[in-house]
């Protein structure tokens, strides 16, 4: 009834704005000039969300992207530097960016908040896009229009970087309400915000007996994070003369991603402090008990932080672009143009991706700019060559005083293959095992670059 | 005044000549027109520590050393490679080629870059120092005789006008004009080429620069003379990567 309503009530102003955006929705990768010469075509948003999103015209092609972590960020900087006259927008829901990289040197006082928070105004600003601060509630891919909670807008093409959600099922907590308890009570700590504050005044309060931390099967967002939060934990532990220890609960018999350095530190920095479990199949968490029950037995912990497997961020499903018959359900993209099944204006990116290659900040980063030249250069009539990224850094803190790291060469993407004559994807890694300061240091530059990057670097 | 402008006329002159010299014989070849980075960037002279000029054949092979310029806190590789480096044409940050006009000093060995990662900036500081150059083969990149930046591994030929070998970097570092006097054997800095990123520097590094360099002189010319030394010397921890 409200519905009707509201409908009927839409003042003409609101219908020639609607109609406006609806050519622009239907033209392809239309100019507005072009536009208004087309047939108008209504476009009937639900009735909460019928007022434009308030956001400066541009007039030429508009390109949206959703989300502002590390791949949005640099997907909208760089669709920017390749048509400086592109309408960019991001949007964002959190009010301020906040690092999941390098997160665990905050959690133990080695590196200010400051380093990990930033504005999305000052990254909008120095690239010269635009940040609309709302959150996504649905998007009318047939007409090209996105609805937000602060209004509607339209798109010519649109990348969605929504990044992951927790699969609480996938360690026996199957009912959504016993997991958002768990959730609240035992945060993983890997979709950043307030689940990575609460951490740290955990360990705040901290005052022994055992910090329990998991790492999860499959791939994971950031493999080595696990191990060295249990380093960081530990070192914290110790500095502090807290009479505990860190057991980690290693899904993974063999863990994919658990070099000689991670081994020597935990060996030789952490004996008394950390306790690898490998091979661990979490059954189910009794939080009354203060229990996680395993294939290994029940395991007690004083205090936790629960890492369950992950999937693709649940708004890939509200959009119907997720691949709901595969493991995770990230989504439904071809591997190599990025591009949504059936729909040649919708692209994923970030670790929302189904393909096998590390889910990290720089990888995301990398792959951020290899989908904005896609799509320019679809604009242009041209094709990108498919994703091959250079030896990328990627570091792991090991000691925490004095700060310590090793490090990894990666790279990944589509190599050919002369065996079989197709493309195959790979990803390699090279490890620089020897724990040192230079890396620590490299480790926390390497984080000031990346920001320097996505924020504030206006070129 | 009249000093003042007698002085620029000379600098104007002598800056054209170590152009011309310089570049004479790869213009011949490749009529790209210089990319000169900074308008009115300042002479000056290398001098080591002690205040004395550098002399251009007391610098050791495969040094690694470190002066300021153009401004006082914008620190510069100071490099000698092992082969005459030649002129080179390499692109700018939009795709421009440009002609670095390769070694200075008797045997052409002579070369300097900005210190100032084309990635993302990372730098030499009294404290740490970021990029550098190595003749060994270094661990993170496999390659040796290169310039590395050790936080992304962005890896740069020296020889070769600091084009990019490895890593995520997309242009060369800007590289620094010298010029040498074969008769005193001194060393000047007169220009740059190539991309510069200054105003990005001093915007990411602004509130470090003001403290250790001074809260104008950060952003001023060098002048006269400028003091080189090696890295090592000037940093506390040059890493290595």
């Amino acid at each position: 009834m409200t519905g009707k309503k509201k409908a009927a009530g839409l003042s003409r102003r609101d219908a020639i704005k609607g109609a406006a955006a609806g050519m622009a929705a239907l033209g392809a990768a239309a100019t507005s000039a072009q536009a208004a010469t087309g047939k108008p075509v209504k476009v009937r948003p639900p009735s909460a969300f019928s007022r434009q999103a308030e956001i400066p015209g541009f007039g030429g092609a508009r390109v949206v992207v959703i989300g502002g972590g590390w791949s949005g960020l640099e997907a909208a900087r760089q669709l920017k530097h390749n048509k400086p006259d592109l309408d960019v927008v991001l949007i964002e829901k959190r009010a301020i960016f906040f690092s999941c990289p390098l997160s665990n040197l905050w959690l133990v006082d080695k590196l200010s908040l400051d380093a990990l928070t930033h504005s999305y105004l000052d990254a909008a600003r120095n690239n010269g896009y635009t940040w609309l601060h709302a959150a996504v509630v649905d998007v009318d891919r047939h007409k090209r229009v996105i609805y937000t909670d602060q209004g509607w807008l339209t798109y010519d093409f649109l990348i969605v970087s929504p990044g992951i959600d927790y699969d609480y099922s996938g360690i026996g907590v199957v009912d959504p309400g016993q997991a958002a308890r768990l959730g609240s009570a035992y945060p993983a700590a890997f979709k950043p915000g307030s689940e990575h504050l609460s951490l740290k005044k955990k360990l705040a309060e901290f005052d022994g007996g055992v910090f329990l931390l998991t790492a999860p099967k499959g791939n994971y967002r950031c493999l080595p994070a696990p191990y060295e939060r249990a380093c960081m934990i530990a070192g914290y532990l110790k500095e502090n003369d807290i009479d505990g220890k860190v057991i980690l609960l290693d899904a993974h018999e063999k863990p994919p991603f658990y070099p000689d350095g991670i081994k020597k530190a935990f060996g030789d920095l952490y004996k008394n402090y950390i306790a690898h479990i490998t091979g661990v199949e979490i059954t189910g968490v009794d939080m009354g008990r203060k229990t996680v029950e395993t294939n290994q037995g029940a395991v007690e912990f004083t205090d936790a932080s629960i890492y369950p497997p992950i999937r693709g961020a649940r708004i890939l499903e509200r959009l119907g672009i997720a691949g709901l018959e595969t493991p995770g359900m990230f989504a439904d993209i071809d591997p190599v143009s990025y591009q949504v099944h059936g729909d040649e204006r919708v692209f994923v990116g970030g670790d929302a991706r189904p393909m096998p290659f590390i889910k990290a900040g720089f990888a995301a980063n990398f792959e951020a700019g290899h989908i904005a030249r896609i799509i320019t250069g679809r604009m242009d009539g041209k094709d990108a060559a498919p994703l091959h990224s250079p030896g990328m850094m990627c570091y792991v803190a090991v000691n925490a005083e004095p700060l310590q790291s090793i490090a990894f060469k990666i790279s990944f993407g589509w190599i050919y293959d002369r065996g079989s004559g197709k493309k195959t994807f790979m990803q390699k890694a090279q490890a620089f095992p020897k724990r040192s300061r230079a890396l620590g240091k490299a480790n926390i530059q390497w984080g000031r670059g990346m920001f320097q990057e996505m924020f504030y670097s206006q070129s | 005044m009249g000093n003042e402008t007698d002085r620029r006329g000379f600098m104007k002159i002598c800056g054209k000549t170590a152009l011309t010299v310089a570049v004479a014989g790869a213009a011949a070849r490749a009529a790209t027109a210089p990319a000169f980075a900074l308008e009115n960037a300042p002479r000056v002279r290398l001098v080591t520590a002690d205040g004395k000029p550098l002399k251009a054949s007391a610098l050791p092979m495969h040094a690694n050393w470190i002066f300021h310029y153009p401004y006082h806190s914008t620190p510069a590789l100071l490099i000698r490679v092992e082969d005459p480096a030649r002129p080179t044409e390499v692109e700018d940050k939009d795709g421009k080629s440009y002609t670095w006009p390769g070694g200075t000093g008797p045997d052409k060995s002579i070369v300097a870059f900005a210190a100032i990662c084309a990635h993302a900036l990372s730098t030499d500081n009294r404290e740490t120092s970021f990029i550098n150059y190595r003749k060994v083969r270094n661990q993170m990149t496999g390659h040796g005789r290169v310039i590395t930046c050790c936080a992304h591994a962005s890896v740069y030929d020296p020889a070769a006008g600091a084009r990019v070998l490895a890593g995520p970097a997309k242009f060369p570092l800007a590289a620094v004009l010298l010029e040498h006097d074969p008769k005193t054997d001194e060393l000047f800095a007169t220009g740059l080429m190539g991309s510069e990123l200054y105003g990005e520097f001093f915007k990411a590094y602004r509130r470090d620069l003001r403290k250790e360099f001074g809260r104008r002189k950060y952003k001023t010319f060098v002048k006269g003379d400028t003091i080189a030394m090696p890295i090592s010397d000037y940093s506390e921890d040059a890493i290595e990567c």
